[in-house]
C-alpha cells in the first residue's frame, strides 16, 4: 500500500533517480502513519520523493547515489513559521530585556540604517545556513526594512543563495497606498524570476513594523489591502509581549475593521489571546506560530496551545530571529515548547513528542500554505529530510522512538540534512558553503558598522 | 601548594593577576593562554583575556589577564585561541545508570515512572558488569556535554546484591568524572544498615584511596518519601549524624504527591533531619513554612529544569527561594527523565520557564544562570572548595568553548552567548584536573562506541533473560 513505485518502473526516457536510502526507521509524519516503520525512499532527478514504503525497495529500483541508513531515523526537515534571518548576527544583545527593551534599545551599530552593501545580504546568508545546520530546511523569513532601500533586495537573493526553501514575507514600505503597491508590484516582478527556483516557495507579506508598536496602524490597511489583491498570506506579530498585551488585544477590533480576517492571517506569537480572540480567529481560517525560545528568552509569556488546538487553530512553530531566540535548535524548541505547557498543565500527557513533532514540521508546513510541497515524507513533496543518529552521542537503547528522537536528541544527533535529496549539511558541517569565511566577513562588517556609528555619535555629540 | 599567586592587583579597571611562580618540585601540568577567562568566583572580576596554569596536581597554580608571565612554564601548553574557557558544570542531582532508560513514557509524570519501571530491570536479571555498563555510559554522557562534577545519587534496586550494587561507584570514579556519591542506606534493621554503611565506607576508601575524583561520601536515601521507605528515613537520618554526612532526598518533586510531601515535612522535622545537612532533589510545591524552616536550617535544593518539564512536575519558584536565603544548585536528574544531558539547554529551559513565569525578562540573568550551575551547585552539594569556580588552589576542571563552531556570530556579551546561543555542540574540550578528557564530544580515555555497544547488548540479554523466565512462569 506504501509503496508507490510512482516513476520507478517508468521506463528509460525517466532521467534516473538521484537518491535511495534504504534500510531506514521512517518518521513520515503523515497523519496516517502513526508508527515508525523500517523502509525505503526514493528521490527523483527533480528532487522530490518518487517512491517510499516499508521493507526493501522493489527490485530494480536504482539511483545515482545510495544511503544504508541503517539504524537511524529519517524524519522531514524541520520547518520556521517566523524567523528573521538578518538577527543571525545580533545573538546575546539585551540580554535582561523583553520585546519592548530589545525594540526600543537596541545598539546604533546594530541599527540597519546604517548597514552597507552586502550587510543583509550576508546577515541573512549566516541566518539561512545557521537553519540549515540546525536541520530547518524551510523557513518563512520576515525581513525587516529598516535598512538603506537599495539593499532590502539582498535578502531575498541571500535566500536563494543558501539552498533553504522559503516563502518570503515582503514588507510593505511605509507610504502612501498607491506608492506601496507600485513598489510592491517591482519586487513581486523581481520575485517572479524565480518562480520555477524550488527553493521559493512562495511570496507572502510580513507586516512592516509592530501593531501597537512603530509603523503599526497607519500601514495595516494597505498592507490588507494588497494581501487581498494578490491573494498572499499576511504575517503579523501579534500578542507578543505581556507589555502590550492589552493594547494588542484592542487592536482585535481594529484587525477586524481594517478587513485584516478577511486574509489569510498568520498571528505570530499569539501568547496572550482570549477566548474571544481564538474563536474569531479560527473561524477567520487564522493561523498562529508558536516561538517558545524566543517568548521564553524575552519573557513574553507561554502560549496557552493545547487550548488552541482544542479549539481547532492551525498551529506552526518557529525559531523567531537569532537575536530572541539565539540557538536555533529545533529539537530544543520542541522541548521547551512541550516542557512548559507540561508544567502549567502538571500533566504529561497534556502534550506529546508526537505532537510537538507535528507541529514543528507538518503542522507548520499546513500554518504556511505549503504542505502540498514540504513538512512530510510523501510522494510527490520535496525530499527534504534529517538523517538523525541516535548513537552519536549515543542516547542508549530505543524504548519509544519519539520519545528517544524528541526528549534525547540534540543537533549533535542530526548526521546529515538533505534538500531536494541532496546532503547540505555532513554533520554540522556545511558542504555548499565556507562557513568559517562567512564567519569571518560578519565579524568584519560587525567591526566596521561598530566603528562607524561610534565616529558618527562622536561627531554629533561635539559642542 | 608549591605554585600560588602572591598578589592579586586590580588596577585602572584593568585585572591583573601578578603570579609569582616559585620553581615547582613538578613542572606545570598545562599552560592554556589567550583564552576569554569567565571565572565564576565570588565577586570575580568581568570576563578577561588571560592565561591559567595547571599545577601537577591537577589544580589551578595561577591564572590572569593578558600574556602569562615568563615564569609560568609547563609540559602542555594550548593557545586557546580566544575560546571561552568556563568551569566545567556540576549536576547536584543525577542518577546515571539511568543513562540506559531513555525515552521510555514520554507520557507520565514521575509516579507513572516509578510504577512502570522497564519489566526487565529488576535485580534478578541483573548479571555481573551491567550496572557498570550503564553507570559508565551515564558518566560519559556527562563528561561529553560538559558536566565535569556530579551528586550520584544511585537507585539501590530492591534485592540487588552489594556486589553488583558496588559497581555504580566503580564504573564512576573510573570514568574521570568528580563525584560527590550518595550512598543507598538498604532497607534493613538499623544495626545491619549502619553495618552495611560502615562496609560500603571502606571499600570506597580502599577503591579510591588518594584518587583525587572523589570528592566525598554522602547518603541518598532510598526510595520517595511518600512512596515507599518513610519508615527506615531515621536510620538513615541517623547514619548522616553519626558520620556528618549530607543527605539528598527527593521532596516536594511529583504534583500528585505534593499535599503528602508536605505532611511528610513534620515527620521529618521529629526525626531530626532539620539539624543534618539535608539536600532537597526538586522541591517544586514548597509552602511558606517549609521554605522559611528549611531555610533557617541550612537546608539546600537542587533545580531540575529539564526533569521537571518532562515529567510535568511543575517549576520551582527559584527568585522567591533565591530570596528567601536558600542555597540553591541544578541538576540534570537521571537520563531516564532528563533524556539529554546538556547543562546549556537545562539553564536555558530553567531561565526561560521562569521568565514566562514572571513575565519580566530581569527576574534572572546568564550570569545568574551560570553561577547557579557551577559554583551555585558546588555550594549546595557542599564541595565548593574544590570545584565549581576557577581560583588558585581548586581543581582545573574547565570547558573550552567555540562560540565560533557552529558560529554564533560576533560576541557582544560573552554570558548571553554561552547561555543564550551554545549548546554541547560548541563545548570543544573538556579538562578535569587539567587534563583534557572529552575533544569535540569524543571520549579521549574510552570507546564511546564499544561502550554504547556494549550497554545495548546487556539490555538486551537482560530482556531475553525475562522472557526465558516469563516463558517458564507461564507454562502449564
Amino acid at each position: 500500500m506504501l509503496a508507490l513505485a510512482a516513476g520507478i518502473a517508468a521506463g528509460a526516457a525517466t532521467p534516473p533517480a538521484r537518491l535511495l536510502v534504504h534500510n531506514a526507521t521512517l518518521i513520515t509524519m503523515e497523519p496516517s502513519e502513526p508508527e515508525p516503520f523500517v523502509g525505503y525512499m526514493v528521490v527523483g532527478a527533480d528532487g522530490r520523493i518518487s517512491a517510499l514504503g516499508r521493507g526493501e525497495p522493489p527490485a530494480g529500483t536504482a539511483a545515482a547515489a545510495t544511503v544504508d541508513a541503517r539504524e537511524q531515523v529519517v524524519m522531514p526537515g524541520f520547518l520556521s513559521g517566523h524567523s528573521h534571518l538578518t538577527s543571525s548576527v545580533m545573538r546575546g544583545i539585551n540580554a535582561g530585556r523583553e520585546l519592548d527593551g530589545m525594540i526600543d534599545f537596541r545598539p546604533t551599530f546594530l541599527d540597519g540604517r546604517f548597514y552597507e552593501e552586502g550587510d543583509v545580504g550576508t546577515f541573512t546568508l549566516h541566518g539561512a545556513l545557521d537553519y540549515l545546520r540546525n536541520g530547518i530546511t524551510t523557513a518563512f523569513n520576515y525581513p525587516n526594512r529598516r535598512c538603506p532601500p537599495q539593499y532590502y533586495n539582498e535578502a531575498f537573493r541571500a535566500e536563494i543563495a543558501s539552498g533553504q526553501r522559503f516563502v518570503y514575507g515582503y514588507n510593505v514600505p511605509d507610504m502612501p497606498y498607491e506608492k506601496a503597491r507600485t513598489d510592491f508590484l517591482a519586487f513581486k516582478a523581481m520575485t517572479d524570476t524565480y518562480r520555477d527556483h524550488p527553493s521559493f516557495l512562495r511570496l507572502a507579506l510580513a507586516k512592516n513594523g509592530h501593531l501597537g508598536r512603530v509603523a503599526g496602524h497607519s500601514q495595516f490597511p494597505t498592507e490588507v489591502r494588497i494581501a487581498k489583491e494578490f491573494g498572499l498570506p499576511l504575517q503579523v506579530h501579534f500578542l507578543e509581549s505581556s507589555f502590550y498585551q492589552k493594547q494588542n488585544r484592542h487592536d482585535f477590533q481594529y484587525i477586524k475593521d481594517s478587513g485584516g480576517l478577511d486574509v489569510p492571517l498568520v498571528f505570530a506569537h499569539f501568547v496572550h489571546a482570549d477566548d474571544r480572540i481564538i474563536e474569531e480567529s479560527v473561524k477567520a481560517g487564522a493561523v498562529a506560530i508558536w516561538n517558545p525560545l524566543s517568548n521564553g528568552r524575552l519573557a513574553s509569556g507561554l502560549a496557552d496551545i493545547p487550548k488552541y488546538l482544542k479549539a481547532g487553530l492551525t498551529v506552526g512553530m518557529g525559531l523567531d530571529g537569532q537575536n530572541t531566540a539565539d540557538i536555533s535548535n529545533p529539537f530544543e524548541n520542541m522541548r521547551m515548547g512541550l516542557y512548559n505547557i507540561r508544567m502549567k498543565y502538571e500533566r504529561a500527557s497534556v502534550l506529546g513528542p508526537r505532537d510537538v513533532l507535528h507541529l514543528h514540521t507538518l503542522g507548520t508546513a499546513q500554518a504556511l500554505g505549503v504542505a502540498d510541497r514540504v513538512g512530510s515524507l510523501k510522494v510527490g513533496k520535496y525530499a527534504d529530510f534529517l538523517i538523525v543518529d541516535l548513537t552519536e552521542p549515543d542516547v542508549g537503547p530505543v524504548y519509544d522512538l519519539h520519545g528517544s528522537l524528541v526528549f534525547a536528541c540534540s543537533f549533535s544527533n542530526i548526521a546529515q540534512v538533505y534538500v531536494g535529496g541532496e546532503t547540505v549539511v555532513e554533520r554540522g558541517r556545511l558542504l555548499k558553503h565556507d562557513s568559517v569565511a562567512l564567519g569571518n566577513d560578519v565579524r568584519f562588517r560587525m567591526t566596521r558598522n561598530r566603528e562607524k556609528t561610534t565616529r558618527l555619535l562622536s561627531a554629533t555629540t561635539k559642542p | 601548594m608549591l605554585l600560588s599567586p602572591s598578589s592579586l592587583v586590580r588596577a585602572a579597571g584593568a585585572l591583573l593577576f601578578l603570579a609569582d611562580i616559585l620553581p615547582a618540585a613538578e613542572p606545570a601540568r598545562l599552560l592554556v593562554s589567550n583564552a576569554l577567562v569567565l571565572t565564576l568566583a565570588d565577586n570575580g572580576p568581568a570576563p578577561f583575556t588571560g592565561w591559567l596554569l595547571v599545577a601537577a596536581d591537577g589544580k589551578i597554580a595561577a591564572l590572569g589577564a593578558g600574556n602569562p608571565p615568563a615564569t609560568a612554564v609547563a609540559t602542555e601548553t594550548l593557545d586557546a585561541g580566544g575560546k571561552i574557557v568556563l568551569p566545567g558544570f556540576v549536576s547536584g542531582h543525577s542518577h546515571l545508570a539511568a543513562s540506559a532508560r531513555r525515552g521510555r513514557l514520554p507520557d507520565k509524570e514521575l509516579d507513572g515512572l516509578i510504577d512502570n519501571p522497564v519489566p526487565f530491570f529488576r535485580a534478578d536479571f541483573h548479571q555481573p558488569g551491567d550496572l557498570h555498563a550503564f553507570a559508565l555510559h551515564g558518566s560519559l554522557d556527562y563528561l561529553r556535554h560538559g558536566i565535569t562534577t556530579c551528586f550520584e545519587y544511585p537507585i539501590r534496586i530492591r534485592h540487588l546484591s552489594e556486589d553488583i550494587y558496588k559497581e555504580m561507584f566503580q564504573a564512576e570514579i573510573s570514568s574521570g568524572i568528580r563525584l560527590v556519591y550518595g550512598y543507598n542506606v538498604p532497607d534493613l534493621p538499623p544495626a545491619e544498615a549502619r553495618q552495611a554503611f560502615i562496609d560500603f565506607k571502606t571499600f570506597t576508601e580502599k577503591t579510591a584511596a588518594g584518587n583525587p575524583r572523589f570528592l566525598k561520601l554522602a547518603l541518598a536515601k532510598t526510595g520517595h518519601l511518600g512512596r515507599w521507605g518513610k519508615d527506615f528515613f531515621p536510620t538513615e537520618v541517623a547514619i548522616a549524624k553519626e558520620f556528618g554526612l549530607d543527605l539528598q532526598l527527593h521532596f516536594l518533586e511529583s504534583n500528585q504527591f505534593q499535599m503528602e510531601n508536605r505532611a511528610d515535612f513534620k515527620m521529618m522535622e521529629e526525626v531530626g533531619a532539620l539539624k543534618i545537612g539535608l539536600i532537597y532533589g526538586h522541591f517544586i510545591h514548597h509552602s511558606e513554612e517549609i521554605l522559611q524552616k528549611s531555610v533557617a536550617a541550612g537546608a539546600r535544593m537542587i533545580w531540575n529544569p529539564l526533569s521537571n518539564g518532562r515529567l510535568a512536575s511543575g517549576l520551582a519558584d527559584i527568585p522567591k527561594y533565591l530570596k528567601a536565603g536558600m542555597s540553591v544548585g541544578m541538576g540534570l536528574d537521571g537520563q531516564s527523565t532528563a533524556d539529554l544531558s546538556d547543562p546549556l539547554e537545562n539553564m536555558r529551559m530553567g531561565l526561560y520557564s521562569l521568565r514566562m513565569k514572571y513575565n519580566d525578562a530581569s527576574i534572572l540573568l546568564p550570569y545568574d544562570m551560570l553561577r547557579l550551575h557551577t559554583l551555585g551547585t558546588a555550594r549546595a552539594i557542599g564541595v565548593a572548595d574544590r570545584v565549581g569556580s576557577l581560583e588558585v588552589g581548586k581543581f582545573a576542571d574547565f570547558l573550552l568553548v567555540d562560540s565560533t563552531h557552529p558560529d554564533t556570530g560576533p560576541i557582544y556579551d560573552p554570558y548571553a552567548t554561552l547561555v543564550f546561543a551554545c549548546n554541547n555542540a560548541n563545548v570543544d574540550t573538556v579538562f578535569v584536573g587539567g587534563e583534557p578528557v572529552v575533544k569535540r564530544g569524543r571520549p579521549l580515555k574510552f570507546d564511546a562506541v564499544a561502550v554504547a555497544r556494549d550497554v545495548k547488548a546487556r539490555v538486551a540479554a537482560m530482556k531475553s533473560r525475562s522472557t526465558r523466565v516469563g516463558a517458564a512462569a507461564s507454562k502449564p
